[in-house]
């Protein structure tokens, strides 16, 4: 019988012992890992998350039988197409200009940020340096 | 007379939280003491009896359990309630799970984390139900929040469903298809025990899927593993997955993110190995009766489970500590516990 802690330590050795006799078992991908984003989304992401669309194809039931109920489901949506449109693209409008108002603040506080850091060479960078000195 | 509600954010079939306000209400039934269950969504397929929280309009001398578990709009409102108010936290998924799976659940879990602190700043009695818990609802701003794990009813496991058939080692892996209980990598493990150890390997996957895309997402990683033998059933009445864990050799879960974990218990009530990641309050639940993986080691965990099914001192040396883990989760132990936090909010 192999104790649990044991089993614990043994199944770590065999599993490296196989790791270092070839392919196989680490080179199995974890399918997840690139859909599981961070804390914050970044602002790349937002952009892309920004453009509304909503797939109608989605739609479905919990209920047990619930396919006639999908079906209704989606001939609503497509009934209400034109509505939904206009309402996409009022969301995706405000995200939009919300986006683009965010990545001007974001580059604002980054440049001061920059300017406090440094304030003489963020001004001479910037062309914007107090006047040289006068020659005699 | 005082009695003692529920609020839930939603009610479903098959989920822990939904079953613990019901084993609740029982226990309060026990002890004479009138209430009813109110949430803000109800599922079609759930039990009746529950009741729509805009219903809900409760005397000042009664009481509310809150279970708390992720944001709804009626929920909020029951904090301006004059009645005495008991938080039950069971947890709330980190959002970035759920952002690229389905938004309206990430918004849920953003939002339900988010005002987790005015719940915990705004009840009597805060309760969540593991330690792992308990150090969130603190770090919320609870002053004190109690421990009262979730109420364990051996009886819910003695029905069994249709006998499951066929040979070979069965690995049954229990919980909802999410993105934090990472099937994928539960998949690439038993695609790899299969193919070095036990090509006769099945892998029944039970659980109710966050969307039907969710569900054939986990399908396609099946086949794409190359895995044979790869079931996955949806969510399963207690009869029939009772009959899984009594045919199982193994219960695996590679789960990252876990407030309490119920299946574990189940597992150790049916005497079956249970091979896992060390994840959230995992450990507090299973201990030392647990072959504990590391993270991301498909390898590993594939040896683990080979272990298991293969050496049969070691499924009995874990089933004796699992009937240990029990005894800490008594149904007498924690309605006990229970009885204490309700007269603490009472009192």
């Amino acid at each position: 019988m192999t104790d649990p802690e044991e089993a614990i330590e043994l199944a770590r050795e065999r599993a490296v012992r196989r790791r270092t006799q070839g392919p196989a078992t680490e080179d199995v991908s974890t399918a997840l890992d690139g859909s599981i984003s961070g804390e914050r989304p970044s602002l790349d992401v937002l952009t892309e998350w920004s453009v509304i669309e909503a797939d109608a194809g989605a739609v479905y039931s919990t209920r047990r039988a619930g396919t006639p109920i999908t079906a209704v489901k989606q001939l609503l949506l497509r009934l209400l197409r034109q509505y939904h449109a206009q309402l996409e693209s009022r969301q995706t409008r405000f995200n939009i200009a919300l986006l683009s108002h965010f990545r001007d603040l974001e580059e604002r506080v980054a440049r001061l940020e920059r300017e406090a850091a440094d304030p003489a060479r963020e001004a001479t960078d910037s062309g914007l340096g107090p006047d040289r000195p006068a020659r005699h | 007379m005082t009695r003692v509600h529920q609020a839930l954010s939603a009610v479903g079939p098959f989920d822990a939280v939904s079953t613990q306000a019901q084993a609740w209400q029982e226990l309060f039934r026990r002890w004479g003491t009138a209430g009813e269950i109110f949430a803000d969504a109800i599922d079609p397929r759930a039990d009746g009896g529950v009741r729509s929280l805009r219903d809900f309009d409760p005397d000042p001398d009664d009481l509310v359990v809150i279970r708390y578990s992720a944001y709804a709009p009626t929920l909020k409102p029951l904090l301006d309630l004059e009645c005495r108010k008991l938080l039950v936290y069971h947890n709330v998924t980190p959002p970035r799970y759920f952002w690229n799976h389905h938004p309206g659940i990430a918004v849920a879990c953003a939002l339900g984390r988010d005002q987790l602190h005015r719940y915990a700043g705004a009840v009597d009695v805060a309760v969540a139900d593991s330690r792992f818990n308990a150090a969130e609802l603190l770090a919320a701003g609870a002053p004190d929040p109690r421990v009262v794990p979730i109420l364990f009813e051996p009886g819910r496991l003695a029905s069994r469903g249709r006998r499951v058939k066929g040979d070979g080692p069965l690995i049954l892996v229990v919980g909802r298809l999410v993105p934090n209980k990472r099937h994928d990598i539960a998949i690439a493990a038993f695609a790899a025990y299969q193919r070095e150890a036990a090509p006769d390997a099945r892998l029944v996957i039970v659980g109710e899927p966050l969307s039907p895309d969710y569900r054939r997402l986990i399908q396609r990683w099946a086949s794409d593993s190359g895995a044979r033998s790869v079931t996955v059933t949806g969510g399963l009445a207690q009869p029939a997955l009772n009959a899984l864990y009594e045919r199982a050799d193994v219960l695996l879960s590679t789960s990252e993110h876990e407030g309490f974990c119920v299946p574990l218990l189940e597992a150790f009530h049916f005497g079956l190995a249970v091979v896992a990641r060390p994840a959230g309050a995992m450990p507090e639940v299973g201990g030392d009766a647990v072959l504990w993986t590391e993270d991301s080691q498909p390898g590993m965990t594939a040896e683990l489970i080979d272990l298991a099914v293969r050496d049969a001192g070691l499924r009995a040396e874990l089933a004796r500590r699992g009937r240990r883990r029990l005894e800490q989760f008594s149904f007498e132990r924690t309605a006990g516990q229970i009885r204490d936090a309700v007269e603490a909010a009472l009192a």
